[in-house]
């Protein structure tokens, strides 16, 4: 009687189990990278009401972060300007201009001009952004050249891991005071040497990677 | 009791609520409900199969859509309130008026609502802690049961057709001195609105004021009237009080004033080095309480029998040699611990303190304020004082409100805050009146 399977199949179970394990590791490969906020949400650049350009206020004009985003040394929030802010300067400056049509309607109609949000940690992660500031972490190591974009995207992936890389090492990030909105500042060459010394000035520890620092 | 829902069964009847015991149009409708209309085709097989493959390929969907990062907005202000900071919460000082006290409270606020209530560390009433009305309170904030603008039966309407309305109403009422017209309020003890009231009375000298809480300290008051002769409230200093005797009054949780009073009574009951002593809490109650748990002595009287108690306590601290004016009374309570709380109390002269709880009626609150003077406690554990802005509540006056108004002499009525209709005395027929 002829054999009802050929001898391959004597190999088949381990071709499986290899091709199953192979299977796994490239589904969680591709998972990992595909779906990781360095992927999904690095460079997402949604359409603003207003074609605000911070290209022109911070990078050509040369205006201070906090000169709009008031309350970043202050609270958890940096803030978005209100409409207040933006007319101080542009019922004299471009008072007609078109791209500005939103912005005086605000003012007239007593109506907040609905920004999209760009830069977003998850509701279960505490982030303040005094507590960054004020300990001397520049802008840019979380919202990269800022001064630079037509229109602002995220440049930072702003995982978790990520977090907990600067706070397991946070000496690379930490700059003189003046130097805290300054766009293009690179860590001088004695930079270990200055973040000891800012360390022992703030009297601050090393920055907590408990689960309940962020988590609370 | 006749049960139809399983009439048809025999032994146990089960029910899942009094509505359903009693069978009500209530339930009935609510059971009709369970299975609304167009449900039903749940259950015939071909929309059945229709419906869930439908589900499956729009939770494929869903798992798709997903993956886009939602949208969301920032809405900044268009001109910033100067003292607000966003994201930082401020913090307001501010009272709670609370029948005739007042407690000094911290309140949250997160861009302009307020999220919760505190004590106010700097305030004496309450020196940072707080009770459960004041934790409460926050949800009144948000009630939406609350006007938000002028009505006018039913209809929104504001304050300039009001004012037009009252004006002309308020000619009739200078004329004839306000015959018909009354204004019910809660207890309070606001100068601001004693002066109002004060001046509204001036004006028509014959309209009615009546207050009117449903729980108050009304039965303290009245009792303290017939001792001394005037409207005062007792203050009790439980920091001075080495033996405590509470007549049904739940003074750690409930009655006036308890935030002070459970924080002065604690005091005493720590124990820091081995010269400090504890208090000791005796409690005669009806109802199991917070003020009955912490006592070291607690005694089962219904609240009915607790004036009963006062009176034979009296007998037993005269019988005991104690110089007061006992009522005779014959009642058979725990005679071995009554003398020994009368003796407790004795040894104690001058430190000890015995506080009549609101529920009781006003004739414990003068034996009380008697037994307290005999035992030299005037002016050491508890101390009298006259609020001359308290408006106490007041059962009488709204009973005479109510007859009046059941009469159709009330033309108009004002009601500042309370909720007659359904606080009042049922039997009083107060929304009988209204009508």
């Amino acid at each position: 009687m002829a054999q009802i399977f050929p001898k391959w199949t004597n190999k088949a179970p381990l071709y499986v189990a290899i091709a199953s394990v192979l299977i796994i590791i490239i589904t969680g490969g591709l998972i990992n990278y595909y779906a990781s906020p360095l992927n999904i949400d690095v460079g997402y650049r949604p359409i603003q009401p207003v074609p605000y350009s911070h290209k022109v206020h911070v990078g050509d004009l040369g205006m201070d972060c906090r000169f709009c985003h008031t309350g970043v040394e202050y609270s958890p929030v940096a803030m978005i300007p209100p409409t207040k802010t933006c007319m101080n300067c542009h019922n004299m400056i471009k008072a007609d201009s078109e791209n500005l049509k939103l912005i005086r309607e605000s003012q007239q109609n007593k109506t907040p001009v609905q920004w999209v949000r760009v830069h977003k940690s998850p509701d279960y992660v505490y982030f303040d952004h005094s507590a960054h500031i004020t300990v001397g972490v520049g802008c840019a190591s979380c919202h990269g050249n800022i001064s630079e974009m037509e229109v602002v995207f995220q440049a930072k992936p702003l995982s978790m891991g990520w977090c907990l890389n600067c706070h397991r090492n946070p000496d690379d990030h930490l700059r003189p005071f003046d130097k805290i909105t300054n766009m293009t500042w690179t860590p001088p060459a004695n930079q270990a040497e200055f973040a000891a010394k800012q360390k022992a000035l703030l009297d601050i520890k090393a920055p907590t990677t408990d689960c309940t620092g962020c988590h609370r | 009791m006749s049960n139809t829902i399983n009439s048809a069964v025999g032994g146990k009847k089960y029910w899942r609520s009094l509505d359903h015991l009693a069978e009500t149009p209530e339930f009935k409708d609510l059971v009709q409900k369970e299975f609304p209309q167009g449900a039903s085709e749940l259950t015939d097989p071909v929309s059945r199969r229709k419906f869930l493959s439908l589900m499956g390929a729009s939770m494929a969907l869903a798992g798709l859509t997903s993956c886009r990062r939602p949208v969301e907005k920032i809405i900044p202000y268009v001109v910033k309130p100067e003292e607000i900071i966003p994201g930082k919460p401020q913090y307001y000082a501010t009272n709670m008026p609370f029948g005739t006290e007042s407690f000094g409270l911290l309140v949250e606020s997160h861009e302009g609502r307020p999220t919760k209530i505190e004590g106010n560390p700097s305030h004496p009433t309450t020196k940072g802690s707080s009770n459960v009305f004041m934790q409460a309170e926050m949800l009144n904030l948000y009630d939406p049961d609350r006007s938000k603008q002028i009505l006018e039966n039913g209809m929104v309407s504001n304050w300039d057709k009001y004012r037009a309305a009252w004006n002309q109403e308020a000619q009739n009422y200078s004329e004839n001195g306000g015959e018909g017209l009354a204004v019910l309020t809660e207890s309070f003890a606001s100068p601001t609105l004693k002066r109002l009231a004060n001046a509204f009375l001036e004006k028509y000298p014959r309209a009615r004021w009546v207050t009117y809480d449903s729980i108050s300290d009304e039965n303290i008051y009245k009792g303290l009237m017939a001792a001394t002769g005037v409207m005062a409230r007792p203050n009790y200093e439980f920091s001075k009080a080495s033996v405590v005797l509470s007549l049904d009054a739940d003074f750690l949780q409930m009655d006036s004033n308890d935030i002070q009073y459970s924080r002065e009574f604690a005091g005493r009951r720590r124990v820091r080095s081995e010269k400090d002593s504890m208090n000791r809490l005796y409690v005669v109650e009806g109802t199991f309480s917070i003020t009955g748990g912490m006592a070291d002595h607690r005694l089962r009287v219904q609240s009915g029998q607790v004036g009963m108690f006062a009176a034979a306590l009296a007998a037993e601290l005269k019988a005991q040699g104690l110089a007061i004016n006992a009522p005779q009374v014959s009642a058979s309570f725990d005679a071995k611990w009554l003398k020994a709380l009368a003796a407790d109390l004795i040894a104690n002269k001058g430190q000890s303190l015995v506080l009549g709880g609101r529920r009781q009626p006003a004739e414990v609150h003068a034996l009380v304020a008697l037994i307290n003077d005999a035992l030299l406690n005037t002016g050491k554990t508890v101390s009298y004082s006259v609020n001359p802005d308290a408006q106490v509540s007041n059962l009488e006056s709204l009973v005479e409100l109510t007859n009046a108004m059941n009469k159709g002499e009330i033309s108009a009525l004002f009601m500042l805050g309370g909720n007659p209709i359904y606080q009042a005395p049922a039997d009083l027929a107060f929304t009988d009146g209204l009508a």
